[in-house]
């Protein structure tokens, strides 16, 4: 086994949380390593669906988290604005009773929304709602309409990471801590797991940070400490098209509310909540959480329920333990835990709760309590150095036009690497085949595919995935992953077992989400896939062993 | 208003063959299609029998009798209750392949054997009847062979480099060693610079210019590797024997084409030739229309409806075969949990022939995407019998009703690779009987 040197601070979970502790910690000067089991953004962060709002649902329990809200909302905005993105969402009132239920809350959120920068909350008329967005249902009475900010999930997760990296940090995929290290109530270090080559190391440091999300109780049991989430799980539905122009949030048939936006080239319809009491691994979504959301939405837009549906999304979330109310009423604040004070075990602090929204207000009072523990003084700037390609604007036409090719593929480039566009195109001007777009569906260019195995960890399909929304289209897969793999294989010279290994993977989480799901006319996307890789490509033939 | 003698629904192969069989007998015949189905997806080449049961077999016959003793339902199963199935195989697939040829469309293989190919994605592929084009790359011709995996730069969905690795890997695996495998990728200057389809390659093939300077460009390749045999991603459209010849003689090496996932201009070169064919043979085709309800009359069809845009017109015949496809091709749709047969609403069956149920359709599938035992799904269709009618509890549902293709139930193409043989076989069975159901009257 491989012993480690020691390094100040050891992150556990590669989330929206996790990296940007790391971040932080190494902004102020800590040196960090952040391991996480799967892939940036692997869990509840890359299920979530990246609206960043002040807070709709608390700003009437909880006004100051609605206000801590706000004010990330416009952080965010200011750091990452390449990846932020505003919707204009309508709310379509179905009921006499929801009018006096929303009313408090147009008054309050309304309140907030100047300071969100976003515009006022309008009231309308079913006859206006429905000229701004013929797709809703004759039924609605009233509707409200105002908007919210978006965030990429994956990418500000990998670009938090980045940025963590420029400064010092030690990024680690694919590797699971396994055992925490621990003597005499001190952690001292951790052992870890690299999953892609299963071998083991141990590492040291000074102060643990337990970001593991849902799985914190997981970690903290290790060293003896009970620690208890509510963890609860969430669903979302990915439609092919935008549905709507607008986002549309209405009631659901239990009275929650759900949602349906526009995302990317597609739209999200989420999203369930449903408390879980077994590991979150086993987290998936069931044929009933999809039709309970297309049976509420269908309601507020009716041709919800015949869009073409390419998969579902299911993620846990660590929610703080408050039971006895229903989980719309539990806190989406966040409780950083020393467990020093809490249990007598030193070098360990967790983090409970919280959202993808306050991820980098979590990160700063996890490194405030960090320095107050190494006794160092520094601080916190991660609200004030933009993440990596978001420190300007740039233009689409200005760069379509220098590496002739389609503003539609710039622009999607852009929208994921901003500034650092110009770079992932570098060896573009020499090279034009690199041009190509692997992923038809999301406009994916070889160029950028290259860019993030070389640069943002992007080590697996699933990863290359992530950062660059390949495979997440229609098709799910079924005309890039073959090409991607190649291109993988090439990059990490993987062997060719191993590289056909790695599309069967990929296919199979590609599977997961579409498997209760898959209906309609996805069906005939389905059958190619199928055949594709079956018949053609006979992925599903093994052949020496019994040749 | 259609009025004709015998009505196709669905124009992939199992249609075309159909209809062109009819027509032997002197019977006027009509085609409609609403669009394109898998038969144009599919790799331009003809699966017998590949996998039998999950496992794979280089004897098609032996594989064929194997689910004969195993699986009832499967069409080979049914036909063979009738007839020598080996052999109406044997005759379909001739047929096919003669129509193919009449065309300019060559066919190799035998039915006692099967062949491993490669493919684009840098794999394999089992199958029985394929292209001559790709004749000189079958596996185990390939034999201490140095093969030039040739890419072209721009092209997308080829990597050259890749595949001559993983070329290099599958055939070992098959014991058969590739003395050399190397790559190498062309770049020309009428070639797309990038996002270059294999189907615009394969145009350009066609003209005299691209290939010469083609042929030119692989000559200077070969002269500075050592090579024997030349693989490439497409021999173009119209003229891939031609292509091929030529760049033979100008590098004095083995020229083969792979096989490739869609869109495979294999496919699309075999469709035509046999859309074209039909059409010399006295077939009526009519792309455009889709069939979208009939009237029956106790067990007898007695006209059909057709959509195109927003008119709808019958159309009325003697017999009809329903050749409509799976999902791809539209026979088969999925709404609100009900598995449904489009044209005539005929109940659906499973692999096994039971009736589906209606339900979660998750339930017809498996955890894993590729498990070797398939989909269910995949195997759910119409039930016929040996004569191709359609049957409902037993019982032929309208005397006058063929079907064919991968509309009909009883075997997963996917999991067994044996997707066009069955369309071919059904097709060719489904056309005769059809026949004679008129010429009796
Ligand atoms: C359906 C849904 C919708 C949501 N929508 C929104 C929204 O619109 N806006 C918003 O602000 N918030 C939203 N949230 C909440 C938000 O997603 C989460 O609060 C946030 O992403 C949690 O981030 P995290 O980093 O704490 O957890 P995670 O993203 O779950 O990260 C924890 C990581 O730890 C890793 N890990 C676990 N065990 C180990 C180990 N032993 N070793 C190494 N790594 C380990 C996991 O693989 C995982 O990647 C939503 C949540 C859900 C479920
Ligand atoms: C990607 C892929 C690769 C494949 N590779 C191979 C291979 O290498 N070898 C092999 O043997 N098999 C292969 N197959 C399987 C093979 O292609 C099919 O099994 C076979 O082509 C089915 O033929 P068919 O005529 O029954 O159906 P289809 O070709 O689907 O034809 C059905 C036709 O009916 C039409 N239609 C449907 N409904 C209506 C309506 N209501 N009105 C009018 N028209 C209608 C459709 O437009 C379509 O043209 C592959 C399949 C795919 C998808």
């Amino acid at each position: 086994m491989v012993v480690m040197e020691d390094y100040d601070v050891i992150v556990i979970g590669g989330g929206s949380t996790g990296t940007s502790v790391a971040r932080d910690c190494a902004m102020r000067g800590f040196r960090t390593i952040l391991f996480e089991r799967g892939d940036l953004a692997s869990g509840a962060t890359g299920a979530c669906a990246g609206m960043i709002s002040g807070g709709t649902k608390y700003v009437l329990q909880e006004p100051e988290f609605s206000e801590m809200c706000t004010r990330e909302v416009v952080t965010l905005s200011r750091i990452a604005g390449h990846i932020v993105f505003r919707t204009p969402i309508i709310t379509a009132i179905l009921t006499e009773e929801e009018i006096k239920l929303r009313a408090s809350f147009v008054e309050k959120y309304g309140a907030l929304t100047e300071k969100r920068q976003a515009s006022p909350i309008l009231i309308l008329s079913p006859q206006e709602a429905r000229s701004l967005e013929p797709k809703l249902s004759n039924n609605i009475i009233l509707a409200a309409y105002f908007d919210e900010m978006f965030i990429d999930p994956f990418r500000l997760t990998v670009l938090t990471a980045l940025s963590a990296k420029q400064h010092g940090a030690e990024i680690r995929t694919y590797t699971e801590v396994v055992d925490v290290l621990h003597r005499d109530g001190e952690v001292y270090g951790v052992r870890v797991k690299d999953r892609l080559t299963g071998r083991d190391e141990e590492i040291r440091g000074r102060i643990v940070v337990n970001a593991a999300g849902a799985w914190v109780p997981e970690i903290s049991r290790i060293v003896g400490i009970k620690q208890t989430l509510r963890l609860n799980k969430g669903a979302h539905v990915v439609f092919d098209r935008r549905i709507t122009r607008f986002g549309i949030i209405c009631r659901a048939l239990d009275g929650r509310t759900v949602y349906l936006f526009p995302h990317e080239t597609g739209s999200i319809l989420g999203t369930t909540a449903i408390d879980i009491f077994t590991s979150p691994d086993e987290a998936e979504a069931t044929y009933d959480e999809i039709e309970y959301l297309i049976s509420s939405m269908e309601m507020a837009v009716p041709s919800v329920r015949d869009a073409r549906i390419v998969r579902v999304m299911c993620g846990v979330r660590p929610l703080i333990a408050q039971w006895w109310v229903p989980e719309g009423d539990v806190t989406r604040n966040f409780r950083v835990i020393d467990h020093e004070e809490r249990d007598g075990v030193r070098g360990l602090v967790s983090v409970e709760g919280g959202k993808l929204v306050v991820c980098r207000a979590m990160a700063e009072k996890i490194t405030d309590l960090v320095c107050e523990k190494l006794g160092r003084e520094a601080e916190c700037r991660t609200h004030l150095e933009p993440l990596p390609g978001a420190d300007g604007k740039v233009n689409v036409e200005e760069i379509a036009s220098r590496y002739h090719f389609s503003p539609h593929t710039a622009g999607r480039l852009i929208s994921r690497q901003g500034t650092l566009s110009s770079i992932v195109l570098s060896e573009a001007s020499n090279e034009r085949s690199l041009l190509s777009s692997v992923c038809l569906c999301e406009a994916v260019t070889e160029a950028e595919l290259r860019h993030v195995i070389r640069n943002e960890w992007g080590v697996t399909l699933d990863a290359l995935r992530r950062r660059t929304r390949m495979g997440m289209g229609p098709c799910q897969g079924f005309s890039c992953g073959f090409k991607a793999m190649a291109i993988l294989a090439e990059e990490r010279g993987m062997g060719v077992e191993e590289a056909f290994r790695e599309l069967e993977r990929f296919l199979a989480e590609r599977w997961r989400g579409h498997i209760v799901v898959l209906r309609g006319s996805q069906l005939s996307e389905y059958e190619m896939t199928q055949a594709a890789y079956a018949c053609v490509g006979s992925i599903d033939m093994k052949v020496g062993e019994e040749e | 208003m259609i009025e004709t003698e015998i009505l196709v629904i669905g124009g992939g192969v199992a249609g075309l063959l159909a209809a062109t069989k009819a027509t032997d007998e002197k019977l006027e015949v009509t085609v409609i299609d609403k669009g394109s189905g898998a038969s144009y997806q599919s790799s331009g080449v003809i699966d017998v029998m590949g996998c039998p049961l999950g496992e794979a077999t280089l004897k098609p016959i032996e594989g064929i009798a194997q689910v004969i003793e195993c699986s009832p339902s499967h069409p080979y199963s049914v036909i063979s209750s009738e007839r020598n199935v080996t052999n109406v195989i044997k005759d379909a697939i001739r047929y096919l392949t003669s129509m193919a040829s009449n065309r300019g469309v060559e066919f190799k293989g035998e039915i006692e054997r099967n062949v491993v190919l490669l493919n684009t994605i840098g794999s394999f592929k089992l199958t029985c009847f394929y292209q001559s084009t790709m004749d000189r790359g079958v596996l185990h011709k390939l034999e201490g062979a140095s093969l030039l995996v040739t890419g072209f730069k721009g092209l997308v969905g080829f990597n050259a480099r890749f595949c001559s690795s993983s070329f290099k890997h599958f055939a070992s695996k098959f014991n058969i060693e590739l003395r050399k495998t190397s790559s190498t990728e062309l770049s020309l200057p009428s070639l797309r610079e990038f996002n270059l389809t294999i189907i615009e390659l394969a145009r350009m093939m066609d003209e005299d210019d691209f290939r010469k300077d083609l042929a030119k460009k692989l000559e200077t390749e070969i002269a500075v590797n050592d090579v024997s045999h030349v693989a490439l991603p497409t021999l173009g459209l119209k003229k891939p024997y031609e292509n091929m010849r030529i760049f033979e003689e100008e590098t004095g090496t083995s020229v083969f084409e792979l096989v490739s996932p869609p869109p495979s201009v294999p496919a699309q070169r075999l469709m035509e030739a046999l859309e074209e064919e039909a059409i010399e043979r006295g077939v009526r085709i009519f792309r455009g229309y889709k069939a979208v309800g009939f009237e029956g009359e106790g067990r007898s069809i007695k006209s059909v409806t057709l959509a195109s845009g927003e008119k709808r017109f019958p159309a009325k015949a003697k017999a009809y075969i329903l050749a409509t496809g799976k999902f791809i091709g539209g026979g088969i749709v999925e709404e609100r949990d009900k598995v449904k047969e489009t044209v005539f609403n005929l109940p659906l069956y499973d692999e096994k022939g039971e009736p589906l149920k209606r339900q979660n359709i998750s339930r017809l599938l498996a955890k894993s995407p590729f498990p070797r035992e398939g989909h269910p799904l995949m195997g759910c269709g119409v039930k016929v019998n040996a004569q191709m009618k359609p049957v409902v509890n037993d019982e032929v549902a309208y005397d006058n009703l063929f079907a064919a293709g991968s509309i009909i139930s009883g075997y997963n193409y996917v999991r067994e690779k044996s997707g066009m043989g069955v369309a071919a076989v059904t097709g060719y069975i489904a056309g005769m009987n059809a026949a004679t159901h008129v010429e009796g009257g």
